[in-house]
């Protein structure tokens, strides 16, 4: 792994230094007070983590902070150390020393003069020489920065020509990457999870982007680009994961209709593994993913019953709660859910009809 | 060269000065960072009641290439030994956790769905249970529990004192350092309480080395934290869900 470059500089070390004896020498447990040494922080300001709480869910949901609101204070410590109006005391000299004083200063200005006059040809001289010195400097430093950034200006170019080239074979590969994806059940994977050392942020942070019409809207005309898909009878308009049947003149969001395949997979989609079988869900519809016909064809996407056990981050909309004995389900058509915490996050499995 | 003896007589006559009891055989920068860590955690581990306030930052990086950031909060209030309540919200979720000594209590506020586990009598042995047992991690559990020095210090390739540096107005102790698979940052109070102001944790075994921040604010500690607080309030309607136990047990 490479250790990063460490530009420590002996002033910042010195400063760090001196700051640590100060640290060792902790007694105070009242962090407010020691910190209030450092200037104000004052004024209220509650701030409120579920802010962020967004939509839906929780009605009981509350603000965080239920003590006495406290101040935000982000310069709390800079009042004191630079407040205390350094200025104010040296702009009030007494009257009588100014006038005498003045007299003394203008028989000195006048002696001074002469000494500065020369004093100044003297530096102007001086500062000439430094200015060539400094210009020949400055010169050679330019050169040297300018070397430096054709040399860089060549290293990006040559990289990023080589990314270039490296994208441009990726995607080559892309159609038999895809073919491997299907036979590996690895096709669906739209973001990488990462382990937060918390594991406190869900785990499905693509539904982020989702956000899609809601069961029962009406559209007036259909998005740009749609595909027309025929089951049992009844045509049915996909866009990017929605479904939309003809109503009159206009066009009503539906649920996805079993059975449908389209050519086009939602932009948004979490992967789900049932007994070793990948599907892939999105907005309520679990889709199989079918090989393509030939190697000059794409794949296709199917529209299939919820798979018993498939676990998923959010339920398809239009879910309902139901009680069974002493359980909570939600019911979604004829198909149940059990949520479940799965960690610290809530996920909702596909199970058989509870028995009352 | 000169420069970095100066370095290391200035670090190392400071720490002769401040804490006789250190090994000064160890290299200085290791040695800095190490009794920053452990005056830290020493802290910590002391306070028996606070309250702070996080900002928290993360990304999410896609395999199509974008690399994104999402932004959440959270306030915590902590009573050693048994109790705790963390409120968290994020731009993706917003969840509620209680600790009461018997019982932990979850809510996922957007989902309305909450859980409940029967709890240790203690916050470390609490965290370290459900963990176990349930995969399930605490915001910041690392930070709030007993042995969080050796949480920090164990697995250390190398370290680096990085300077004085500003968070939000305090100056702190910018520290780095790293394992094989993340590198930290942390900003610790450069007064007289040594408390955490800052945490930047990359994980850069990952692709797009996504990174966490943690901005810690309005420490209070001597915070009023009556045992009602830690009384989990369930939303009216909310459905219960058990725990799925620890995948591979």
């Amino acid at each position: 792994m490479a250790i990063p470059s460490r530009p420590l500089s002996a002033l910042r070390i010195a400063a760090g230094a001196v700051a640590l004896l100060f640290a060792f020498s902790l007694v105070a447990v009242d962090y407010a007070e020691a910190r209030k040494r450092g200037g104000g922080g004052g004024g209220g300001g509650g701030r409120s983590a579920q802010r962020y709480s967004g939509g839906g869910g929780g009605s009981g949901a509350r603000t965080a902070n239920r003590s006495a609101p406290r101040a935000p204070s982000a310069s709390r410590n800079r009042g004191g150390d630079f407040g205390g109006g350094i200025g104010t005391k040296q702009r009030q000299p007494q009257q009588g020393d100014r006038a005498a004083g003045r007299q003394q200063q203008a028989g000195e200005r006048q002696a001074s003069r002469a000494d500065a006059s020369a004093g100044r040809q003297e530096n102007r001289t001086q500062r000439t020489d430094d200015r060539s010195q400094n210009r020949g400097d400055r010169q050679g430093e330019r050169t040297e920065r300018t070397e430096s950034r054709q040399e860089n200006r060549t290293e990006r170019s040559d990289t990023r020509q080589q990314e270039r080239t490296e994208r441009t074979e990726s995607r080559q590969e892309t159609r038999q990457q895809i073919a491997d994806d299907i036979a590996d059940g690895d096709y669906w994977d739209n973001h990488y999870d990462y382990h937060d050392d918390d594991f406190w942020d869900d785990d499905d942070a693509a539904w982020a982007f989702f956000g899609g019409l809601a069961l029962g809207a009406f559209i007036v005309s259909l998005p740009p680009r749609y595909e027309t898909v025929v089951v049992q009878g009844t045509p049915y308009y996909y866009a990017d994961g929605t479904y939309y049947v003809q109503s009159g003149s206009q066009y009503v969001v539906t649920a996805p209709p079993v059975g449908a395949t389209v050519e086009h997979a939602p932009t948004q989609v979490t992967n789900v593994y049932v007994d070793g079988e990948e599907y892939g869900y999105s907005n309520g519809a679990y889709y199989d993913v079918k090989p393509p016909a030939d190697e000059n064809s794409d794949p296709t996407f199917e529209v299939v019953a919820p798979p018993k056990g498939a676990s998923v981050p959010r339920l398809p909309e239009g879910a309902e709660k139901k009680q069974v004995g002493d359980v909570d389900f939600y019911k979604v058509g004829d198909t149940w859910y059990q949520p479940f915490y799965s960690g610290s996050s809530v996920v909702y499995v596909v199970v058989d009809e509870p028995k009352a | 060269m000169a420069f970095a003896a100066l370095r290391r007589a200035i670090i190392s006559s400071a720490l002769v000065a401040g804490l006789p009891s250190v090994a000064l055989a160890a290299d200085p920068e290791t040695l800095t960072v190490d009794v920053l860590m452990r005056r830290m955690a020493e802290t910590l581990v002391g306070l028996q009641a606070f309250s702070v306030h996080v900002e928290k930052t993360f990304d999410d990086v896609l395999v199509t290439g974008p690399r994104l950031q999402y932004s959440g909060a959270m306030d915590i209030e902590l009573r050693r030994p048994d109790r705790f309540n963390v409120s968290y919200g994020d731009d993706l979720s917003a969840k509620e956790v209680w600790y009461d000594g018997e019982r932990l209590v979850v809510v996922d506020l957007r989902a309305g769905v909450y859980g409940e586990l029967p709890a240790e009598p203690t916050i470390d042995a609490t965290i370290d249970a459900v963990a176990e047992k349930y995969d399930v991690r605490l915001p910041l559990g690392e930070l709030f529990s007993s042995d969080l020095y050796s949480t920090f210090s164990e697995g250390v390739d190398d370290r680096m004192y990085v300077g004085l540096h500003d968070v939000n107005g305090v100056a702190a102790h910018h520290v780095w350092f790293d394992t094989a698979t993340t590198q930290y940052q942390f900003w610790i109070d450069s007064g007289e309480v040594p408390l955490p102001l800052k945490v930047v944790i990359t994980y850069v075994d990952e692709p797009g080395e996504p990174q966490t921040t943690y901005v810690f604010s309005d420490w209070d500690l001597k915070a009023d934290l009556p045992d009602d607080l830690f009384e989990p309030e369930i939303p009216g309607g909310a459905a219960r869900a058990s725990f799925l136990p620890r995948s591979g047990d």
